[in-house]
C-alpha cells in the first residue's frame, strides 16, 4: 500500500512539473497571498504602497519595450577582440542574415551589450558597452535620473544632478534614442558624491561580462 | 626544420587562443602571443624565423578586413622587442624580463587604463615565466 502511495505521489509531482502550470499555480498564489495581506492590512504605509505602484510602473513599462521591440536572431559570438585597447566582439551572422550596421545587441532580450558596427557576409563586428570610449545617455532607478553612462574596465555614470535620489542597487537603462528605450545597462555599485561639486557620479556592475559571452541577441 | 615547424603552429595556436574568451583572466587579456614570440626569439636567432613567427602571430590576430592599428602596434613592439633582447648587455633571460615589460607598455600607449595596463604588465611576466619553466622541463628530458 506504502508503494501505491508512493508512486501516485510520484506521478502527480511529475505530471505538475511537466505540464508547467506549477510555476504559474506558484506566482498566482504568491500575488493571492499578498492581496490578502494588503486587504488585511487596508491602514498600510503609504510610502510601502508608492513603492508597489512605482516597481508595477516599471514592470509595465518593461513590458511595453519587450513587445516594442521586433523579434531578435540568436547567435553565437565567435571571437573577442584580442588586444586590451577595444572590447569588440565578433558575432556569427552578417549581411547574409540581414544583419546592418547599427543593428542593437543584447544578452538575452534585456541587457544591452552594443550595436553593430562593421558587417560582412557572414560575420559582423559588435562595438561593446566595454569599451573605454563608449557613451550613451542612460536613466537610472525609480525615479529615471539621467545620466551619462562611459564604458571601460571600471564603467560609470557620470553628470548626476547633486539632489538626484539615487541609491546602490538601482537599475540603469538605456535612453539614448540609439536604442530602444529601457534596455538594462548595470545597477549602481556606489556612489562617488563630492558635495562641492554640482554633479555625482556611480560605479555601474554590468548585467554580464564579456568573457561571459556565448550567445547574443541582434535586434534589426 | 621540425622543431620550427611545430614552434610556428604553437605560436599560431596560442594567438587563436588570445581571440577567444578564454584567454580572459579576469577582464583583461595578457598578450601570450607577444610573449611567446620574444620568448622564441631567444631560441631562433635567424631574423626569417623570427621574422615568420612575429607574421604568423599578427595574421591570426588580425581581427578585421584593412589595416589595423592595434595589428601594427604588435608588429612593432614585437620587432622592437626582439631588436633590444639582442642589443641589451644582460643575460638573455633578464633582457627577456626587461623587453616584456617594455613592450607591454609600448602596446598600451594607444589606449591606456593605469589598472589594465598594470594587470597586463603583471600577467605578461607570469606567462613569460611559465614559458621558462615548460622550456627548462622539456630541455631536462
Amino acid at each position: 500500500m506504502r508503494y501505491f502511495y508512493g508512486a501516485l505521489l510520484l506521478i502527480t509531482a511529475s505530471v505538475l512539473l511537466i505540464h508547467g502550470d506549477v510555476l504559474s499555480l506558484k506566482f498566482s498564489t504568491i500575488r493571492l497571498l499578498g492581496n490578502v495581506g494588503q486587504t488585511l492590512d487596508s491602514g498600510g504605509n503609504l510610502q510601502d504602497r508608492i513603492a508597489i505602484l512605482e516597481k508595477e510602473n516599471e514592470d509595465l513599462r518593461v513590458q511595453i519595450f519587450n513587445n516594442s521591440i521586433s523579434s531578435g536572431s540568436n547567435v553565437k559570438v565567435y571571437s573577442s577582440y584580442p588586444f586590451n585597447s577595444r572590447k569588440d566582439i565578433i558575432i556569427a551572422g552578417g549581411s547574409n542574415d540581414g544583419f546592418k550596421d547599427g543593428d542593437v545587441v543584447t544578452f538575452g532580450d534585456k541587457i544591452l551589450i552594443g550595436r553593430i558596427s562593421a558587417v560582412f557576409n557572414s560575420s559582423s563586428i559588435v562595438k561593446t558597452v566595454f569599451d573605454a570610449d563608449w557613451e550613451m545617455a542612460v536613466r537610472i532607478g525609480v525615479h529615471e535620473v539621467d545620466g551619462l553612462f562611459k564604458g571601460g574596465s571600471n564603467p560609470t555614470v557620470t553628470l548626476i544632478p547633486q539632489e538626484a535620489d539615487i541609491k546602490a542597487g538601482d537599475l540603469i537603462i538605456s535612453s539614448s534614442s540609439e536604442f530602444p528605450y529601457g534596455l538594462e545597462v548595470g545597477i549602481v555599485k556606489n556612489i562617488n558624491d563630492v558635495v562641492s561639486t554640482p554633479f555625482k557620479a556611480a560605479n555601474v556592475d554590468l548585467g554580464v561580462q564579456l568573457w561571459q559571452l556565448k550567445d547574443v541577441k541582434v535586434h534589426h | 626544420m621540425l622543431k620550427f615547424i611545430i614552434s610556428a603552429t604553437v605560436v599560431a595556436l596560442v594567438s587563436l587562443l588570445q581571440t577567444t574568451n578564454l584567454a580572459f583572466v579576469g577582464g583583461v587579456k595578457p598578450d601570450f602571443s607577444l610573449v611567446l614570440v620574444l620568448f622564441m626569439s631567444i631560441l631562433y636567432k635567424d631574423w626569417l624565423k623570427r621574422s615568420i613567427l612575429i607574421f604568423i602571430a599578427a595574421f591570426v590576430l588580425k581581427f578585421s578586413p584593412g589595416l589595423e592599428i592595434e595589428n601594427v602596434i604588435f608588429i612593432v613592439s614585437a620587432i622592437t622587442g626582439v631588436l633590444l633582447l639582442d642589443w641589451l648587455p644582460m643575460s638573455p633571460i633578464l633582457n627577456l624580463f626587461i623587453i616584456t615589460g617594455a613592450a607591454t607598455v609600448v602596446f598600451n600607449l594607444s589606449a591606456f587604463e593605469i589598472q589594465v595596463f598594470a594587470e597586463e604588465f603583471i600577467y605578461n611576466l607570469m606567462v613569460l615565466s611559465l614559458c621558462l619553466v615548460i622550456y627548462n622541463l622539456w630541455r631536462r628530458k
